[in-house]
């Protein structure tokens, strides 16, 4: 796994030093850009990690930003601080996704936990990601009496009603729904489930 | 057509249309001959070609009655287009011409008139016209007439074929239908007779069966029949002509050859149903009778026979030719009443063709007799008698022809008339001679020359009547060679000439003119003569005269000199030459008066050109020195002379020649020179005195002697009023309160023998009164006594009016002084006061007495306001004696005499004498006590509202500030929680552990300067004025705002230069402004997009010594408001704005001698403020 990387982003080179070096401190990956045009530039989107986002900046600002990272497949998680920030802006960031929004000056301590929180985030959100990616792959392997099944379960129905419905015996579909196990590979038949109705496969 | 032929030639009528193509087209009517020639053989082959009817040949030779008439309309329609556009282009052809060419429309008449008639094979114009109207109305009948007959005959042809298709029709059906029924019989009376005699032989029952069909008979009349043959053409039955029973007919033949039964048995054996066979038969024997006849033939099965029955086809063709007689006679009775349409249509035709030849004739021969007459007299032709337009045209034509004629013909009577008088009243004999020298003419003035009458010498003979006997026979030879072109004409002789009473006279011939015909033969001549008998006997007496005239002039004492009319002198005197003392030979015929230099130089020439302009001119006295002329180079000698030029004028008044007269005056010049020599000395000396110069008798009346003429400048009275005191006396003009005083003084010098000196007032001419100075003195005669006064008299009067101006205007300044309500006082170089005014006086406390000549300095500017001494070097009231200038003070004290002192102000000008050196000042001065204490109030008002302004700012700056600080703050608490964060964890590199503290080091000063500057700019009392950069000025400003600027998004751009730009101010002060200016940008920008709000200072240096600082936004600009209002103290365009923001701008900077100012720009507004570049001294 890639180490993940602490994003700072301030117009104020003494400020995104400062930062960079605490977080630094912290043993973590940082790296600094001035202006928001220049992380756009600089960035790798496969790479795990989480963005520390000043507000007001020159060109695009930091809420600009932040909304257009949102766009993205995977959205990095963002912390916004800012020198003065108001309730306006702190509502509309956090809205928009931000989990975090911290007032200049701030205690190390706040920043730190919050970046902590971030990449944990981060590396979930690619987990499942490439979960999901997975369970798709998977789903296409199986048969069309596979998936009937499948989808009627998932629909919280018994074995029996299934058997019932589809008009074939008790023990076929759970024969079935032992195949469409193996076959997805998932390690309990909620996951399956909860994979089912987030993907909405009954479409 | 032929006729349109005749007439018309292309070539002759139009040679430009020598083209192929334009001959085709004037020809084409025959083109459209050959066309539709043409047309026939292409029509045949496309019809054979495209319908396949019929081979070429039938199409051509044998048309269809249809086609024909198709084909013959159709090329009579493209002969007639042809035709008409042949003559139609003749038409316009002709009428061009008509218009275009005049003598174009002289040909028809030429070749009327003419022998053309009777060269020319030509129609009369009635024929042709009726053979047109007549060859077209019969080619329309005829036309019609053709497409009758043919639709009729085709119409016949059609039921013709109709009727015997039916007959035929009918005929075949009877046969076949009575055979088939015969052949059944046959069957089935075999059959009935066998069964009725069932023995019956074969032959007997073929017998009884014959006879049977013998029996049958059918067909109209029943005259048809059934005959029966065997196979070998053996006839068995035949109820016609039973006598040919049994005959064999196996090699009959028909009239034209066709074996008939075996044509029969064929068809009986081949066709098992029967078929038919035509065949043509007589029943007569002969061929010629034969007739068409059908026949059906069928076998009979098993019998070897053949039944067959015979129809007559030529009843058909008697229906058909009774139709076709009758037919016959249709078309016959309709060719009659065609033929009689088309002799009425002729008799209608001819009689409007005889109509309109009528009518046209008559136009005709109305021209004809109006040619006839017109070659002897004129005659118009009558309008109304017309009847076509055309020949209207050609009436008012031939009628406007006949009107030039006899104007024409008027204009040559009148010439001749003319001519005629003119030759009889010219004063020159004239006669006319014909070949043989007969007379034909004289005019009267040889008439009266000679006395002869007119009629004793008309068609006498002129040598004979009027040559002297010894020439006579000479002259005539002469005339006759002449005439015969023999001898070239002699253009001017003169002879002469025998009157009546045989007296000779000298004539002068001239212009002898050959009388020519029309042919070009010589046929006589014309002689003018004018009598120069006369004139001969003048021009000898003239010669006479003009003899003794040069004789005069030869001995004439008085120089004369001739020009011709170029200058170029012709002849001189005997005297021309002892005048000048050169032969004359040198000068005549070479000496140019117009060109010579020297006589232009002498002045000579205006003169001269004078009398060549023909006038009569009298030169003034002047010298001429000859020797100096290209053509008496170094001879002669230099002459004083009056000259006089005439102008010799000709009869005309030309001028001819001119004739220069000389008076030599040498001698008198000289001695008049001499004279005026002597005479100038004195003159001059005398005119060189301004004024008057005289010379009186010491008399009673003072009797003048002399006095120069400056007296009449002076006095507006002339020289010869005074002399001899002619009209007044001297002393008369002096002014009566002057005259007593004058004449004791003179009287007292005299006396004592001493000069005297007066000034008196006088009476001038123009009625004012002048200052007169005068000096003199007495003159002892030679008696010892006194006899004349000698004196000058000189104006003052100038002199004396300044005296008194400047005395008036020194009580005028000394009124002033006393009267004015500032202090005023004068010094001198030393510093000593010369003048001082009451009102000087009393605010200083002393007297105006004690004052005077007392230093000033010492007395009242010895000590500073703070006491110290002032040392007079640095005063600035003895500074203007140095440096010429005026000095203007107001912050300086005068003490009074009491000890104590008053602020004032005062005004140091220097006085100058009229060179301009500076002899003093003059000081004038105020108490401003007043003045200086609200003054002070009012700054002080001012440095609070300043105050108040900067708080204002202050407060907008504050939040922005907060950020600005808290940037470096959360910089400082990152760095120092990063460096203990290391320490803590013990495993640092010691690098990132400088550069945290290097970090907050930094930001803390970064902080601490933000405070400094703010801190600044928050105090009251500002720092005193130095000399500063205002671009850092600038600088610092912005890092004070830059919170502002950040929270409002606005960019803020730089334009200084990175020399510094250094002025002499209060640094807090300009701050203070441009931070104001930056807030009022910032607020101007608000209701615009954030990305779009900008600012752009710039700084510069301009040409005057000022630095120009402009702050520039894109906001909303001035929205409409004068940029002048806007500083206005309390106006606004904001709700919480208390509107002095810019008046005390505009105050600050006026503080420093600049200006503050606003104006529009693209976007938004611009506020541009100067102030002067610090002198480099102050630095």
């Amino acid at each position: 796994m890639i180490d993940p990387t602490v994003y700072i982003v301030d117009d104020d080179e003494a400020v995104r030093q400062a930062v960079g070096l605490l977080v630094k401190s912290c043993g973590r990956k940082v790296e600094t850009y001035g202006c928001a045009e220049a992380f756009l530039e600089g960035y790798d989107a496969a790479k795990p990690g989480c963005l520390i986002l000043d507000v007001r900046m020159p060109g695009i600002s930091g809420l600009s930003l932040q909304s257009m990272l949102s766009e993205e497949i995977i959205s990095l998680p963002i912390i916004i601080i800012t020198g003065h920030g108001d309730i306006n802006m702190a509502v509309k960031a956090t809205k928009a996704g931000a989990i975090d929004f911290i007032e200049k000056p701030f205690r190390d301590q706040d920043l730190l936990d919050s970046i902590e929180r971030g990449i944990a985030k981060d590396l979930q959100n690619r987990k499942n990601f490439s979960g999901q990616a997975e369970y798709a792959k998977r789903f296409s392997t199986l048969s069309e009496r596979e998936k009937g099944v499948l989808l009627l379960l998932v629909e919280g129905k018994l074995n029996k009603v299934v058997a019932s419905e589809l008009g074939i015996s008790h023990k076929t579909v759970e024969f079935h729904r032992k195949n469409v196990m193996t076959k997805m590979d998932a390690e309990s038949f909620a996951q399956l489930v909860t994979w089912a109705v987030q993907n909405n496969i009954s479409e | 057509m032929t006729n349109g032929e005749s007439n018309m030639d292309p070539k002759q009528e139009c040679p430009r249309n020598s083209k192929f193509g334009k001959i085709i087209v004037l020809k084409s009517g025959w083109v459209a001959v050959a066309v539709a020639i043409l047309f026939w053989f292409i029509e045949s082959a496309l019809h054979a070609f495209l319908f396949d009817d019929g081979s070429y040949y039938q199409q051509f030779f044998r048309p269809t009655v249809n086609e024909i008439w198709m084909r013959s309309l159709v090329m009579f329609l493209i002969i007639t287009l042809g035709f008409c556009i042949q003559w139609s282009l003749k038409i316009l052809e002709m009428r061009k011409f008509d218009q275009k060419d005049f003598p174009f429309s002289l040909k028809p008449f030429s070749a009327i008139s003419d022998s053309a008639i009777s060269k020319r094979s030509t129609k009369s114009l009635s024929k042709v016209i009726f053979m047109a109207m007549l060859s077209v109305s019969i080619s329309c009948i005829l036309m019609f007439g053709v497409y009758w007959v043919c639709d009729e005959w085709s119409e016949f042809n059609d039921q013709c074929s109709m009727i015997r298709a039916d007959f035929l029709e009918s005929q075949e059906n009877t046969l076949k239908t009575e055979i088939d029924r015969a052949i059944d019989s046959i069957t089935f009376w075999r059959s009935a007779i066998r069964s009725e005699y069932p023995d019956i032989s074969e032959d007997l029952l073929k017998e009884k069966v014959f006879a049977r069909l013998s029996q049958i008979t059918f067909g109209p009349d029943n005259e048809y029949f059934i005959f029966v043959g065997d196979y070998d053409g053996t006839e068995l039955v035949n109820r016609k002509s039973p006598h040919l029973i049994g005959k064999n007919f196996w090699e009959m033949e028909d009239a034209y050859g066709v074996k008939v039964f075996q044509e029969e048995i064929r068809i009986a054996k081949s066709r098992p149903e029967g078929g038919f066979l035509t065949y043509f038969w007589s029943e007569t024997d002969s061929d010629a009778d034969a007739e068409p006849k059908l026949s059906f033939v069928r076998g009979v099965p098993g019998l070897q026979l053949f039944v067959g029955a015979g129809a007559n086809l030529n009843t058909v063709e008697d229906v058909i030719a009774a139709k076709e007689s009758k037919e016959r006679a249709h078309v016959e009775q309709g060719v009659v009443v065609l033929c009689v349409v088309v002799f009425l249509s002729l008799l209608i035709v001819f009689l409007i063709a005889c109509w309109l030849t009528v009518r046209i004739r008559r136009s005709f021969d109305i021209f004809a007799l109006f040619f006839k007459k017109a070659s002897t007299e004129s005659v118009n032709i009558d309008h109304s008698q017309m009847y076509y337009d055309e020949f209207l045209d050609l009436a008012t034509s031939a009628n406007q022809m006949i009107a030039d004629r006899k104007i024409a013909e008027a204009a040559l009577q009148e010439s001749e008339r003319r001519m005629r008088e003119m030759l009889s009243n010219v004063q020159l004999c004239t006669v006319m001679l014909d070949k043989d020298g007969t007379i034909t003419y004289v005019n009267d003035f040889l008439l009266k020359t000679t006395g002869y009458e007119r009629d004793e010498i008309l068609g006498g003979n002129w040598f004979d009547l009027f040559i002297p006997a010894e020439l006579r026979e000479e002259i005539r030879g002469v005339h006759k060679e002449v005439l015969c072109g023999k001898l070239e004409m002699v253009g001017q002789y003169e002879s002469e000439m025998l009157t009546k009473s045989g007296e000779r006279r000298s004539i002068s011939w001239s212009n002898t003119l050959f009388l020519h015909s029309t042919k070009g033969d010589t046929i006589g001549s014309t002689s003018f003569g004018e009598d120069v008998t006369e004139r001969k006997r003048a021009e000898e007496e003239l010669r006479e005269i003009d003899e003794r005239f040069r004789l005069m002039m030869e001995q004439s004492p008085a120089v004369f000199e001739f020009y011709d009319i170029d200058g170029l002198q012709i002849n001189v005197n005997k005297a021309y030459e002892e005048l000048w003392g050169f032969p004359a030979s040198h000068t005549v015929n070479k000496f140019n008066l117009l060109e010579s230099k020297e006589v232009e130089e002498t002045g000579l020439i205006d003169y001269i050109k004078k009398a060549y302009a023909g006038q009569a001119v009298t030169v003034p006295e002047y010298e001429f020195d000859p020797s100096g002329t290209t053509e008496a180079k170094g001879l002669g000698r230099k002459r004083w002379l009056s000259t006089r030029i005439y102008p010799l004028k000709g009869a005309s008044g030309d001028v001819k020649n001119v004739v220069i007269t000389h008076e030599d005056i040498t001698e008198r010049k000289q001695a008049e020179e001499e004279a005026k020599q002597s005479q100038n000395k004195y003159q001059s000396l005398v005119s060189n005195i301004p004024g008057i110069i005289y010379r009186c008798k010491l008399d009673k009346d003072w009797t003048m002697l002399y006095i120069s003429n400056e007296v009449s400048q002076l006095t507006g009275y002339p020289v010869s009023d005074f002399i001899n005191n002619a009209v007044r006396t001297y002393e008369s003009i002096v002014h009566r309160d002057d005259t007593e005083r004058t004449a004791r003084i003179t009287n007292e010098a005299i006396e004592s023998g001493e000069p005297w000196e007066l000034e008196y007032r006088i009476c001038h001419k123009d009625g004012t009164i002048r200052w007169h100075y005068e000096r003199g003195s007495a003159v002892i005669g030679e008696s010892n006594k006194v006899e004349y006064l000698d004196g000058v008299i000189l104006d003052i009067t100038e002199r004396k009016e300044a005296e008194e101006a400047l005395k008036r205007l020194n009580q005028q300044n000394q009124l002033l002084l006393n009267t004015a309500g500032e202090g005023i006082y004068g010094l001198d170089l030393d510093g000593n006061t010369t003048f001082i005014n009451p009102t000087a006086a009393r605010m200083i406390g002393w007297e105006v007495e004690e004052i005077i000549g007392k230093n000033q300095h010492e007395l009242l500017h010895h000590t500073k306001p703070d006491g110290s001494p002032y040392p007079a070097g640095v005063c600035p009231v003895y500074t203007t004696y140095k440096d010429g200038n005026t000095h203007h003070v107001d912050d300086e004290v005068f003490w009074r005499k009491d000890g104590s002192c008053f602020p004032v102000e005062y005004i140091s000008t220097p006085i100058r004498d009229e060179h301009g050196v500076i002899e003093g000042a003059v000081v004038t001065f105020k108490d401003i006590s007043d003045r200086k204490q609200s003054e002070e109030k009012q700054k002080q008002h001012h440095d609070e509202l300043t105050h108040a302004s900067r708080l204002s700012s202050m407060g907008q700056m504050a939040s922005g500030l907060a950020h600005e600080i808290n940037q470096p703050l959360c910089a400082i608490a990152s760095f120092a929680d990063a460096g203990l964060r290391m320490l803590k964890s013990k495993r640092f590199k010691s690098q990132d552990l400088l550069e945290a503290m290097q970090g907050v080091s930094t930001q803390s000063h970064r902080a601490g300067a933000i405070v400094k500057n703010l801190r600044s700019f928050v105090r009251k009392k500002s720092a005193e004025p130095s000399v500063v950069d205002i671009c850092e000025v600038i600088k610092n400003t912005i890092i004070l705002v830059q919170g502002q600027l950040n929270q409002k998004q606005a960019k803020i751009e730089l334009d200084i230069p990175s020399e510094p730009l250094l002025i002499h101010a209060n640094t807090v002060k300009i701050e203070q402004v441009v931070i104001n200016l930056i807030q009022n940008a910032l607020e101007a920008m608000e209701q615009i997009d954030p990305a779009e709000r900008e600012i752009l200072i710039k700084a510069s240096s301009t040409d005057d010594e000022m630095i120009i600082v402009s702050v520039v936004d894109s906001g909303k600009g001035l929205d409409g408001i004068g940029p002048l209002q806007i500083f206005d103290p309390f106006f606004t365009t904001k709700e919480e704005g208390m509107g002095i923001g810019l008046s005390i701008n505009e105050s600050l900077i006026e503080e420093h001698n600049g200006k503050l100012w606003a104006e529009d720009n693209e976007k938004g507004a611009t506020f541009n403020f100067t102030i002067p570049i610090a002198e480099k001294g102050n630095r």
